[in-house]
């Protein structure tokens, strides 16, 4: 992101998404569900390369103002990098938006900036002996059926 | 899944989520970081789209491809995954259990290649299912040549246990082996199987097949499942064996649609398996009598026997001698031309890729010691446990018995070549424990060392014999 002329002493920053907040992430021992993730989120957005380590106050929570400094972002410094992660898949191609906006001091109407499509995507394998598509006689797959397909797959 | 069971022994379908309004490249790599570079050797298994048919299992080495493999992903976004026959060749220590390659996933937009992003996905190595012999239990495997994850070689291990009806017939029998079979390739696709590696705790991988190592009667039983002989009516086997018919349970079968026809087995090592019949078993089974059984059950000075226990459960359900007479099937379907081996002799087998591959080993003990004792054998074995209810065991010949695996026991044996009877000196075909030193196949360093070799051997060697008559 840039600056693009906005003055970082009177200028906050908000992005809007549908977030998968890292704080909301249950750990349990059992090693079939070792995480579970907070419902509905697919994004985060980060101010470190997922090479480095994160910790959550480097995580961008979503529908929160953050100034200029918060994201390292100065006269001298006008871009700043930031990371998005995709963390769940999406339903359909580039349904997932990611808005930003900024507020300039006193000022009460938020002024829009940007916003991106984005697709986060998985590839999942699924057993096909066991969860595969019907076998037609001759031992080939019965590509009409769909039904292994199905949503409940999705995490074979 | 977070992996498949390979040696071409499991089929995977990738599935992109969500469709894309491009087209896909899958790329499989043993680099987390790149891609694999087209051009250069591969053993990561074959790609195929899903339009063209269904690639069939086991896999055939010369088909072997790992590259670039672009599809619609407007379409499905899918592609059959097949993993390598030889992946202990991958990068690395060759007797590691599990390896992790990398599915590198790019989009293509009209050959401009980006990269999406990278998932792991761990290989495996087919688990070994163990089946005992006659008169045997789990036991037969509880040694330090046998033991789960770490010998002879790591991998899983899971035993078959027939012993609550171990003198019944080949028939009765043999449906333990698919159920276990059925049993450890579920814990693997659920997570549930046990792995000592910490990285492989809970995930689920894709499994069709294992290995089978059989010892003496198992190995016979296997055959029975392979030739899908199933599950014989319990007819009386003292008579006529005029109505001796097969009934198959579905779940039994050995070739089964939801496996796409593939079978179950993907190597199978026997160990000193009497195919066309065991000497001993020949000499025994006309000697059980009814009569002459119940009268030493119902004879008080034999109720204090330490045997007597044994006795009364070879012969009667839950040891109840008021019920039924038991008659022990297996030494009938043991012994030389019976029906049941008959059967064997004349199924069908699969063929071609669903061919099971077989290892008949027979150890042939060359040893003057090991014939010196086979009395003490015969004695230790069935003479002190039940004297009366075999005698005159006296009749046997010596050089017939299976106890002892020698050039003459085996006389009968399949027709094995000379590379298959391989000399074990300190061999016999059970543990009796009567003389130091010697050991049955199952407890023997060099039977073990040898199933070793033979299962982690490279797929093009000429190890295996397809399963047949």
């Amino acid at each position: 992101m840039s600056l693009r002329g906005l003055d970082p002493s009177t200028t906050s920053f908000r992005f809007h998404y549908a977030a998968s907040d890292p704080a909301q992430v249950v750990y349990s021992q059992d090693p079939l569900n070792p995480i579970t993730l907070p419902d509905g989120g697919f994004l985060r957005i980060w101010t470190k390369d997922g090479a480095t380590e994160r910790q959550l106050s480097d995580f961008i929570m979503p529908d929160h103002d953050y100034s200029a400094s918060d994201l390292g972002l100065a006269a001298g410094t006008p871009q700043k990098t930031l990371w998005l992660e995709g963390i769940a898949p999406a339903s359909a191609a580039g349904n997932q938006e990611v808005e930003l906006t900024s507020r300039l001091e006193g000022v009460l109407t938020p002024l829009f900036l940007d916003k991106l499509n984005t697709t986060p995507t998985k590839v999942v394998a699924i057993d096909a002996q066991a969860f595969g598509p019907k076998v037609n006689a001759d031992g080939s797959a019965d590509l009409a059926d769909k039904n292994f397909l199905a949503a409940d797959h999705k995490d074979a | 899944m977070d992996g498949a069971i390979t040696d071409g022994s499991s089929l995977v379908i990738l599935r992109m989520f969500p469709k894309l309004p491009f087209n896909l490249t899958y790329n499989l790599s043993i680099d987390p970081d790149l891609p694999h570079v087209i051009g250069t050797p591969l053993l990561l298994g074959s790609l195929s789209p899903t339009s063209q048919p269904v690639p069939e299992l086991p896999l055939d080495a010369a088909n072997e491809n790992g590259g670039n493999l672009s599809i619609d992903s407007n379409g499905d976004g899918l592609a059959y995954y097949r993993p390598p026959l030889n992946f202990r060749l991958l990068n690395g220590d060759p007797n590691k259990e599990a390896k992790d390659i990398y599915i590198h996933t790019l989009s293509n937009n009209g050959g401009e290649l980006n990269d999406l992003f990278t998932e792991p996905f761990t290989l495996r190595r087919p688990p070994i299912v163990l089946v005992h012999g006659l008169l045997g239990s789990k036991s037969t495997w509880e040694n330090d040549q046998w033991k789960d994850e770490q010998a002879p070689f790591a991998t899983l291990q899971r035993s078959v246990d027939y012993s609550d009806t171990n003198i019944d017939g080949f028939a009765e029998n043999f449906a333990k082996i698919p159920k276990t079979i059925q049993d450890v390739l579920g814990d693997l696709r659920t997570g549930k199987a046990n792995a000592k590696d910490e990285w492989n705790k809970g995930k689920k991988f894709a499994a069709t097949r294992v290995d089978v190592v059989a010892h003496s009667l198992g190995g016979l039983l296997t055959k029975w499942f392979v030739a899908d002989l199933g599950a014989a009516q319990l007819v009386a086997r003292g008579g006529s064996y005029s109505n001796f018919t097969t009934a198959k349970a579905p779940d039994t079968n050995y070739l089964r649609d939801n496996n796409f026809g593939g079978g179950d087995i993907r190597r199978f090592v026997s160990l000193d398996s009497p195919y066309q019949g065991s000497p001993l078993a020949t000499q025994l089974a006309p000697l059980v009598d009814p009569i002459k059984v119940s009268a030493w059950l119902n004879n008080d000075a034999n109720k204090v026997k330490s045997y007597y226990e044994k006795v009364k459960h070879i012969f009667y359900k839950n040891g109840d001698i008021s019920g039924t007479f038991k008659y022990p099937n297996a030494a009938k379907d043991l012994s030389f031309a019976s029906p049941a081996l008959q059967l064997l002799s004349t199924a069908v087998y699969p063929i071609g890729r669903k061919a099971v591959l077989w290892r008949p080993m027979v150890g042939i003990a060359d040893n003057p010691a090991a014939g010196d004792t086979i009395s003490d054998d015969i004695f230790s074995f069935l003479f002190q446990i039940v004297p009366n209810v075999f005698s005159p065991l006296d009749a046997l010949n010596p050089a017939d018995s299976d106890l002892i695996v020698s050039t003459t026991s085996q006389r009968n044996g399949v027709d094995f070549s000379d590379s298959e009877k391989e000399k074990f000196e300190f061999h016999r075909h059970i543990h009796t424990g009567n003389v130091a030193g010697f050991k049955g196949a199952p407890q023997s360093d060099e039977m073990a060392a040898r199933v070793r070799g033979l299962l982690t051997a490279d797929p093009a060697a000429d190890d295996f014999r397809v399963l047949d008559k």
